[in-house]
């Protein structure tokens, strides 16, 4: 069989890139550790795919050598990716500031095995492949931020979303919420009568078969983690957070929403309720920058699987209020020495902030003075446009906030650090 | 691996991986059965519920995936509900266990559940994302 033998050379092939990307400089050693966990692992399938010549001719084997072909295939399906990824995680666009706090609070809230890489990627879409997700990698957090914001500091927020959704898997919130989001759905499509077919398996606690609210179980999970990632990255930075997703999202693109996240303006919503709950400042007019986009089209058959997966998910937001704030109670602020005012002032002087005590007081007092730039409290001159080399001279001042706190960090005494 | 192993993509893998193993103890070969252990150990938290008091706590696609592997594999009369999918996933991994003993010279029950084996790997494929939704990013977008 060929099969055996394409799969052999694509493994080769595989591994010789990772070589090739071995000889890159890294300037932190996570990206060069995932290369090597890479290898190892691919010299392993080699190992897997060697296995499978010594049964070749055996005539039994032949669909057992098919399906692990097949397994060897999709591992390739997300791979090279990963390696495109690790190979920008070291190009000098990135704010290598920022990888050292992101790293004590991706540890903080996952475990200091939690291994993190940081990338500026060519999508205006922050991403992630979270914690325990990459087969081959699983301690591994990659986080990619849009390559034209890459010396913006003011969206390092948006990381804290996409930490969400490593902290969602660490703590096992899906098993937490399963059951009650099955319920929701179930109580929206109403008396079901007994199954009589017997392939149709249900739980032993309900006579609505399994594959008759899997779909819009699975619609309401992803909803479900994409509003407690926005609850954990309002937990971890505040007002920064939601002034980050306002930069990137707002008014909302046209066209038709993704059913695999909540409409948007209950996302909105659910911030401000949670912002209500965390006691995080949001502005009065927030909601009023976004617009709904259209929903799904499905088809006439009523209920549909976005619509009970839009109920089920809004019946448990506030579970999911408790949940995020259960884990962002783990402080990621140290104590700092000054005043939120203190620290903005400071950033108003274009002069890098000292003891700041973390990441999120370096941002508020960003956003705030940031804010400030775009709406001067005395000014009543006509707008003059953006003040871009005011806004880069922040940015930069942000930065080196960003640098002094690492600094402060690695040399304070160990009890502090 | 520190996470628990319950992704499709994951389960399919060890499943044929499980599946080579039993073909070379079918062949004399006499194979450490890493996979094979593995297999017997994740198994049945596949079909387990989250809370053992709300059945309806068990992931649904693991559920459905294991049941047609089953089917597929004629192993077992058609399953109604998650208590007895659990208890059938008890009896394969218990005859399992017994098939792979040194000696046990069943090699009409290792081709079985060799056959299992395959058709979990296969329903665990199809259940799993297709093959270009198969990247595990998530991202951020309205």
């Amino acid at each position: 069989m060929d099969l055996l033998d394409y799969a052999e050379g694509r493994i080769d092939a595989f591994l010789h890139e990772i070589e090739k990307l071995g000889e890159s400089e890294f300037p932190y050693s996570h990206s060069k550790q995932a290369l090597d966990v890479l290898r190892i692992r691919y010299r392993e399938e080699k190992g897997q795919l060697n296995r499978l010549r010594r049964l070749r001719n055996t005539p039994d084997a032949k669909d057992t050598i098919r399906e692990r072909c097949g397994g060897s295939l999709r591992l390739l399906a997300t791979d090279p990716s990963l390696l495109g990824f690790i190979l920008r995680s070291t190009n000098v666009r990135n704010a290598f500031e920022v990888y050292g706090p992101l790293l004590k609070i991706c540890r903080q809230l996952l475990g200091d095995q939690a291994k993190l890489i940081l990338s500026s990627e060519w999508s205006y879409i922050p991403h992630t492949y979270p914690y325990s997700t990459i087969t081959n990698l699983p301690e591994f957090v990659l986080i990619g931020l849009p390559a034209p914001e890459s010396s913006n500091p003011l969206l390092l927020p948006l990381a804290g979303h996409e930490l969400g959704h490593s902290i969602w898997r660490h703590r096992k919130i899906e098993e937490k919420i399963r059951a009650r989001l099955m319920k929701a759905i179930e109580n929206s499509l109403g008396h079901q009568e007994p199954s009589e077919r017997s392939n149709e398996l249900t739980t032993e606690d309900s006579d609505v078969p399994i594959h008759k609210w899997r779909n819009a179980h699975i619609l309401a999970m992803h909803q479900a983690q994409e509003s407690f990632c926005d609850f954990i990255g309002l937990g971890i930075f505040g007002a920064a957070y939601p002034n980050a997703f306002a930069y990137l999202v707002s008014p909302g693109y046209s066209g038709t929403r993704s059913a695999r996240y909540p409409k948007l303006s209950r996302r909105v919503s659910d911030i401000k309720k949670a912002a209500g709950v965390y006691h995080v400042e949001i502005g009065p007019d927030y909601e009023h920058q976004f617009l709904d986009e259209a929903d799904p089209k499905t088809s006439e058959q009523e209920p549909n699987d976005v619509q009970l997966a839009d109920q089920a998910s809004a019946a448990i937001v506030n579970d999911l209020i408790s949940l995020a704030q259960d884990v962002v109670k783990t402080p990621t602020a140290d104590s700092s020495s000054g005043t939120a005012e203190d620290r903005a002032e400071r950033l108003r002087k274009f002069v890098p902030i000292e003891h700041s005590g973390g990441l999120a007081n370096i941002l508020n007092a960003g956003w705030t003075v940031y804010k400030e730039l775009l709406h001067p409290p005395s000014s009543d001159q006509p707008d003059e446009g953006l003040p871009r080399d005011k806004i880069r001279a922040l940015h930069e001042t942000i930065l080196k906030s960003i640098e002094v706190y690492e600094i402060e960090t690695i040399t304070a005494p160990a009890d502090h650090a | 691996m520190s996470a628990r192993l319950t992704r499709p993509v994951d389960i399919a893998l060890l499943a044929s991986d499980a599946a080579i193993e039993l073909d070379e103890l079918l062949l004399g070969m006499d194979p450490i059965l890493t996979k094979v252990h593995e297999l017997m150990r994740v198994l049945p938290d596949l079909v387990k519920p989250a809370d053992d008091n709300a059945p309806s706590s068990i992931d649904p696609t693991s559920a459905l995936m294991v049941n047609q592997a089953f089917s597929d594999a004629r192993w077992t009369n058609p399953i109604r509900n998650t208590a007895q999918l659990a208890q059938e996933v008890m009896n394969l991994t218990s005859q399992l266990g017994e098939a792979i003993r040194p000696g046990a010279g069943r090699s009409d029950l290792i081709q079985r559940l060799k056959n299992f084996a395959l058709a979990l790997s296969r329903t665990a494929s199809a259940y799993g994302p297709s093959f270009e939704d198969l990247e595990p990013v998530q991202r951020f977008k309205i």
